[in-house]
């Protein structure tokens, strides 16, 4: 174990939170790396530096500059022949990469890779005349994890000359090619044909300057990772087992019929013998888990120990470093067909599930889930209703209605029937409805000759009462005015007729006397006043 | 022949139907008479025969009057508005209540005279002579302005 703590702080000299750490993306760098030339800090920067990731973004924002989160050991010896490789890969294994080799042309030793949260762990380090470099895309959970995570792993390694940075890269890779850094895909930092794989200089290591570094003093003891990720991985087996054995119980009891068992100690009564006896079990499964954990770890760190000459010694590490080499030739067999076998998966999943959904769907009542769980009200508040009716095409919803089926289904007499026609009747103008049709119109395209010809004028005169009619005729008639203009007019002729006679004969005397008296007839005072 | 001067034929024939018109109310007058006496005097009713002087005087009253209200009136008797003709004055106008009476009396007491229109030029007898009037033909209900 270490003695000393452990510093985190940002390269402005600010403390930084150690919670919240996938959001704090940072790195852990030497004080002997980080005073490398600028020229070299800034090209690092713009190799970690994500483009596209908005993680990246908000990490990039945190990061930049000089403020680059910087994580350093104080104090101690180093063991830099094991402490370093361990670390790396302790933080990320099993999902880094890691490239060991001399200082001259270096030579992948382990490459291990994978990813975690669209995070990127670059990882540098100085060990004696060896450099170590790698890339982990992932960051351990917490920070803190982080530390302590190396701490154990490093034993007394060399801090100073260690450089692990954390950067979001999202799905940017990069490999170090002849022309230096390149961005290239995840398996191309194995090398390519095109790009092999080269060496890190000393100048490309330094991540960050370290001078604006402030030391951070970090707890001391801390829990192992693997300790918790055994617990952890316990409690979630078990959390399964429960809540996949309640499930089980809820079927079960539904199928035979009866009621699902209550929860313990809840509002229903003491708890049932069985599940009282479950939860005994799953207690002591628990306590099991954890004692389990802290055994593993023990037993770890005590192999550690106990066999730390062999796993030391030269031969060993040589065995395991050709073992590696083995593992790691197997793995990139592995991933080139691991493409292959994803599309073969993904198809095989893309005819799976719509067979698992349809099953799953198919003892499932929606509608009842949807009545009992769904509040209508709520999701039609949400909606924007004239949005939608604007969007919708109504001449086209107009146009594919059929409305003589419409029709003939609907009851026409039972409408009628619903209506207050004498309410509607009351409410209509019929004079101005009169005023508005041309009668003239409407008369000239009637064919009066039809219409008589169709008429029974005799059945008509046999249904009227004609002597009703003659006397109503009568006593509207004024028969005496009648009679006296009748009698008026045959005394007026008579009379015109004496006057026009008697005329005659005055001029016949009055002709005879002039001729007789040999007067001229043209006199016309003879005939005319004074 | 509206306005002209009538002549002999139509003014006897409407003078006649006067003079039926005026012996009729002789008549009705002597019925009334009567008709008194007997409300009266039923028992001691016996028709009234008064004198021929007495006779002829009232006809003759009767007749006159007749006569002279029609005239001074609408210058038509009743005799005269069946045969269209109107008594006016030469001017055209109509008589006055004076001139019609003296016409009145003159054709009452001389009726022959109504023939001189025969030989009259201007169809005047002798009243319209006496009077300065002369009868037209006047079928028309008011009188025409003459010119």
């Amino acid at each position: 174990m270490l003695g000393g703590g452990y510093t985190l702080s940002d390269g402005r000299g600010q403390r930084r939170r150690e919670t919240d750490l996938p959001g704090e993306i940072g790195g852990i760098v030497s004080g002997k790396l980080g005073r490398q030339p600028e020229r070299a800090q800034q090209e690092q920067r713009e190799r970690d530096l994500p483009q596209e990731d908005p993680v990246g973004q908000t990490a990039r924002e945190q990061t930049a500059g000089p403020g680059a989160i910087l994580f350093e050991r104080l104090g101690g010896e180093p063991d830099r022949d094991e402490a370093i490789p361990g670390l790396l890969e302790g933080l990320a294994r099993p999902t880094f990469d890691l490239v060991r080799g001399p200082a001259g042309p270096c030579e992948p030793a382990r490459p291990v890779r994978g990813s975690w949260r669209g995070s990127d762990i670059r990882c540098s380090g100085v060990l004696g005349s060896v450099r170590l470099t790698g890339r982990a895309p992932v960051l351990p959970p917490r920070f803190r994890d982080l530390a302590t995570h190396r701490s154990i792993l490093l034993g007394s390694a060399a801090v100073s000359d260690l450089a692990v940075e954390a950067a979001p890269v999202g799905r940017r890779r990069c490999y170090r090619g002849a022309q230096g850094w390149q961005r290239g895909t995840h398996r191309t930092m194995m090398g390519t044909p095109d790009h092999p794989r080269g060496h890190m200089d000393q100048q490309h290591a330094a991540p960050t300057d370290p001078s604006n570094v402030v030391p951070l003093r970090v707890a001391g003891e801390l829990p192992l990772p693997l300790e918790e990720l055994v617990e952890q991985a316990l409690r979630i087996a078990l959390g399964l087992v429960t809540l996949s054995a309640d499930a089980l119980s809820e079927v079960v009891a539904k199928t035979l019929g009866g009621q699902a068992p209550a929860e313990p100690g809840g509002a229903g009564g003491s708890a049932a013998s069985l599940p009282l006896l479950a939860g005994a079990a799953m207690g002591l499964a628990v306590g099991v888990a954890r004692w389990g954990a802290r055994a593993t770890t023990t037993v770890i760190r005590t192999g550690e120990i106990v066999f730390s000459p062999v796993t030391t010694s030269v031969p060993f590490r040589d065995g395991m470093r050709r073992l590696g080499a083995e593992l790691g030739a197997l793995d990139a067999r592995w991933r080139e067909e691991r493409p292959r076998e994803e599309d073969a998966a993904q198809a095989f999943v893309r005819l799976l599930v719509p067979q698992i959904a349809e099953a799953v769907l198919d003892q499932v009542d929606l509608n009842a889930i949807v009545a009992e769980r769904v509040d209508v009200d709520r999701v039609v508040e949400g909606v924007d209703l004239d949005a939608v009716v604007a969007r919708v095409d109504l001449d086209a919803v107009v146009a594919r209605v059929d409305l003589d089926r419409i029709l003939e289904r609907v009851d026409l007499g039972a409408v009628v029937d619903r209506i207050p026609l004498d309410d509607v009747v009351a409410q209509i103008d019929v004079d101005d409805i009169v005023a508005r049709v041309d009668l003239e119109r409407v008369v000239d395209r009637i064919d009066v000759d039809a219409v008589a010809a169709k008429l029974d004028i005799e059945a008509v005169v046999r249904r009227l009462d004609l002597a009703a009619i003659a006397r109503e005729v009568v006593d509207e008639l004024d028969l005496p005015e009648i009679i006296r203009e009748s009698m008026g007019s045959m005394t007026g002729e008579t009379v015109g007729g004496i006057r026009v006679q008697s005329m005659n004969a005055d001029r016949a005397i009055s002709s005879l006397v002039d001729r007789l008296l040999r007067r001229s007839q043209a006199d016309p005072d003879a005939e005319t006043p004074d | 022949m509206q306005g002209r001067r009538a002549g002999v034929v139509s003014r006897v024939m409407a003078d006649a139907i006067d003079l039926a018109i005026v012996l009729a109310t002789l008549v009705g007058v002597y019925v009334a008479v009567a008709a008194t006496r007997f409300l009266l005097h039923p028992r001691q009713f016996t028709w009234p025969e008064p004198s021929s002087l007495n006779l002829i005087t009232l006809g003759w009253l009767l007749l006159v009057a007749y006569l002279a209200i029609g005239w001074a009136n609408t210058g038509r008797t009743f005799g005269k508005t069946i045969l269209g003709l109107r008594v006016v004055g030469r001017d055209g106008d109509r008589l006055s209540l004076a001139r019609a009476l003296g016409r009145a009396l003159v054709c009452a007491a001389l009726p022959i005279g109504l023939f001189w229109c025969v030989v009259s030029a201007k169809n005047a007898s002798i009243a319209d002579l006496l009077a300065r009037s002369c009868v037209v033909y006047d079928w028309e209900p008011r009188l025409p302005v003459v010119s």
